[in-house]
């Protein structure tokens, strides 16, 4: 009966391997008449060491044991053996799937009698045997057909078994590959967002053990003016979507912070180059803060995750600033407009970052951590410094879930208002030795209406400069120079602005507003830079030329700016307060205004 | 099943109900609530009455039906939302992608 036939694994219809252990007295040997020859192919061994032989023969006569699909072994082979015959089948079936069926005496388990034949069922199948088949020494035509349905259907389960068997392992390799691939994913994830910066002095960070590979990105970066931009991101998802967004999200964070690009523009660079990327349904939350040391001002900008609290140095009082934007990748540039919100901090005061995996941490009777332990934690370290207060918090999360459980997910993350001097004390970047060949060199650059509109000249400039690496160490002082001097042109020069207005209540605003109405009418007139450069790997000068196509101004006044500083800044004029020419004049070897005052140039010199 | 889905009679608005946790397990049954429709309909809501979490892949799977809906044109309502779920989505500013009630 074709039915019967174990169907997935003989497609082809191939007789199955039945492996029939018997002694040659044995009337179990009758079924070699009961099964068909044409679905079932059967050897026969009178003993073990008959089969060891044939196992081991030469190979022209060799028995293969991995043929073997069934198994019969009768009672009368085994005796007082049981167990130890069964393991040493099993031993030679290895890791397959091959049924064990015992062939015992009829009527075994009504027979009260014969306590040895249903010992040796016993252990035998204690032993691994999976079934038996009673069989009289005359079975009827009736047991026979029995007999042969029973031997199908066991080759059925094994069949059911190999598949079962051969999709595990299957499964295991996927697995492994996919650990394997996890693995390669961490590591280039862990490289790209958690190496640079992160090692100052200001900046307290908690980020999960990295075995749980969660998504979560920690960057930060020193800007050319002195200060520091951090950005705590959280992607959607583990694994792969986490790590290849993370790749672009970090290289474009630190390339743009180093070239002195505002934090608006650097959010905005980063949420377009997350959505050109990533599928639709990943997206990064993120809290970028931009901290001013110079000021103690800090902009900071949440989109998705959790409230990021202040904490102020002498009140235990914590100010909550909420997500206002969308997470990074989900909109086009069009459409996305970051809004920071600005605070003054004063040297002392700590800023506190963190993914919703420090709310969501639970402990073993299913509680959330949430943000009334978390504000209680917080608020209790206003007095603690800010290492042992930064512990303490990270320890209060800790006994909370747990000493088993895990700690997925979390990151939390401080950073310190500290004062100007002793952030750049704390970041000395690692100079390396440069040799620099000679270079001279000199580049024009011309900005009409339309740039003026919607170009900031200043990264631009500030990337060709740090194409100098002799240069580069002075990143902080070009920039200064560059910006100061494209104001003055822009506002003061072409505009016409005046500073005064600043110095009014509410003066910042309307200085701007004046500004950016003046620009969007303009039509005509320009500002123009010459930059001009000689230097070796020992000294170097740089001239600035700043040429704006406005009336210029008085400058006579200036030579008072020779005085020392202090007294300069006493004769200085109104008109030149504006200009933060004595800033440049600490900075440049000179600084002068020529013609009718529309034309600054500054030169910089350096020395090794 | 923790996702169905209601076609109003004018074959105008489906509406999809999640009920329980909405996170990555529901990924399959959400995309096919409205991926095997015959047509497209103008509006969209999906019920939250019966969702009790929101994970970040949930969000993400609403991204996805705002996407196949037809991006900035789309007309999605989330509606019903508990406390919890509210406020996941206030927080991610979806209020700006989707009519939150």
């Amino acid at each position: 009966m074709p039915a019967n036939l174990p169907s997935e694994k003989r497609p082809s219809q191939q007789p199955v391997n039945v492996c029939l252990l018997a002694p040659q007295q044995s009337h179990h040997l009758s079924i070699t008449h009961f099964l068909d020859s044409n679905l079932y192919h059967l050897s026969v061994f009178y003993s073990l060491e008959h089969l060891a032989q044939s196992l081991s023969a030469t190979k022209a006569e060799r028995y293969s044991i991995d043929a073997i699909d069934i198994i019969l072994l009768s009672t009368d082979l085994v005796r007082d053996e049981a167990t130890n015959t069964v393991r040493y089948l099993q031993s030679l079936i290895a890791e397959r799937y091959v049924p064990i069926i015992l062939i015992s005496q009829a009527d075994v388990s009504l027979s009260q009698t014969d306590i040895d034949e249903s010992s040796i069922l016993i252990d035998a199948m204690t032993a691994g045997a999976h079934d038996y088949i009673e069989m009289s020494p005359k079975p009827s035509a009736h047991t026979a057909k029995l007999f042969s349905a029973k031997i199908a259907s066991q080759v059925r389960i094994a069949a059911m078994q190999t598949l079962v068997q051969q999709q595990n392992t299957q499964i295991m390799e996927h697995h492994k590959h996919l650990m394997v691939e996890q693995q390669l994913a961490e590591e280039v994830f862990n490289k790209v967002s958690q190496n640079n910066g992160i090692d100052m002095a200001n900046i307290r960070h908690w980020l999960s053990p990295i075995a749980v590979f969660n998504g979560d990105v920690l960057l930060a970066a020193p800007t050319p003016s002195g200060g520091l931009i951090v950005l705590l991101g959280d992607f959607t998802g583990h694994g792969l979507p986490a790590a290849i967004g993370a790749i672009p999200l970090a290289s474009t964070f630190y390339s743009m912070v180093e070239k002195g690009f505002s934090m608006p523009d650097i959010i905005k660079e980063l949420n377009a180059k997350l959505h050109a990327i990533l599928p639709v349904s990943v997206f990064c939350c993120a809290s970028v803060v931009q901290l001013n040391f110079d000021e103690g001002i800090v902009d900071i900008w949440n989109a998705g995750l959790p409230d990021s609290y202040v904490l102020r140095k002498d009140s235990s009082t914590i100010e909550a600033i909420s997500s206002n934007g969308l997470a990074l990748g989900i909109v086009g540039a069009g459409e996305y407009q970051p809004k920071p919100t600005r605070l003054n901090l004063l040297a002392g005061d700590r800023l506190y970052l963190l993914s919703d995996g420090v709310l969501e941490a639970t402990n073993d009777k299913g509680e959330q951590f949430g943000d009334e332990r978390l504000l209680k934690a917080i608020s209790g370290q206003v007095n603690a410094n800010a290492e042992k207060g930064f512990a303490a918090i990270k320890q209060q999360i800790i006994d909370f879930i747990g000493e088993h459980s895990r700690a997925d997910d979390i990151s939390l993350v401080e950073l310190g208002m500290v004062n100007a001097s002793d952030f750049a004390a704390m970041y000395k970047r690692t100079q390396k030795t440069i040799t620099a060949e000679p270079l001279s060199w000199h580049f024009s650059y011309e900005l009409r209406p339309d740039s003026l509109r919607y170009q900031d000249p200043v990264p631009l400039l500030l990337h060709l400069l740090m194409e100098v690496p002799t240069l580069r160490r002075y990143s902080g002082q070009l920039f200064t120079i560059i910006t100061e001097l494209y104001n003055n042109a822009l506002e003061h020069g072409l505009l016409g602005l005046s500073s005064t207005l600043k110095q009014a209540p509410e003066g910042f605003k309307a200085y701007y507003n004046a500004r950016n109405k003046q620009l969007q009418a303009l039509t005509q007139g320009s500002v123009g830079f010459t930059l001009d450069y000689q230097g070796n790997d020992q000294q170097g000068v740089l001239v600035i030329d700043v040429v704006d196509s406005g009336k210029g101004f008085d400058h006579s006044g200036l030579a008072a700016l020779a005085l020392p500083l202090d007294k300069a800044l006493q004769h200085s004029q109104p008109v030149l307060s504006g200009r933060g020419i004595p800033l440049l004049q600490t900075i440049c070897s000179k600084v002068e205004y020529l013609g009718a005052g529309n034309h600054a140039r500054v030169e910089f010199n350096w020395t090794a | 099943m923790p996702i169905s889905s209601t076609m109003s009679a004018a074959k105008s608005e489906l509406i999809i109900n999640v009920e329980g946790r909405f996170d990555f397990s529901a990924h399959q049954d959400f995309r096919s609530a409205y991926e095997d429709l015959d047509g497209l309909p103008k509006h969209f809501s999906v019920d939250m009455t019966e969702t009790t979490y929101l994970d970040s892949s949930a969000l993400g799977m609403l991204l996805l039906l705002r996407d196949y809906a037809g991006g900035d044109h789309s007309s999605i309502k989330i509606i019903n939302c508990n406390d919890d779920v509210r406020k996941i989505l206030v927080i991610s500013n979806f209020g700006r992608l989707f009519t939150i009630q």
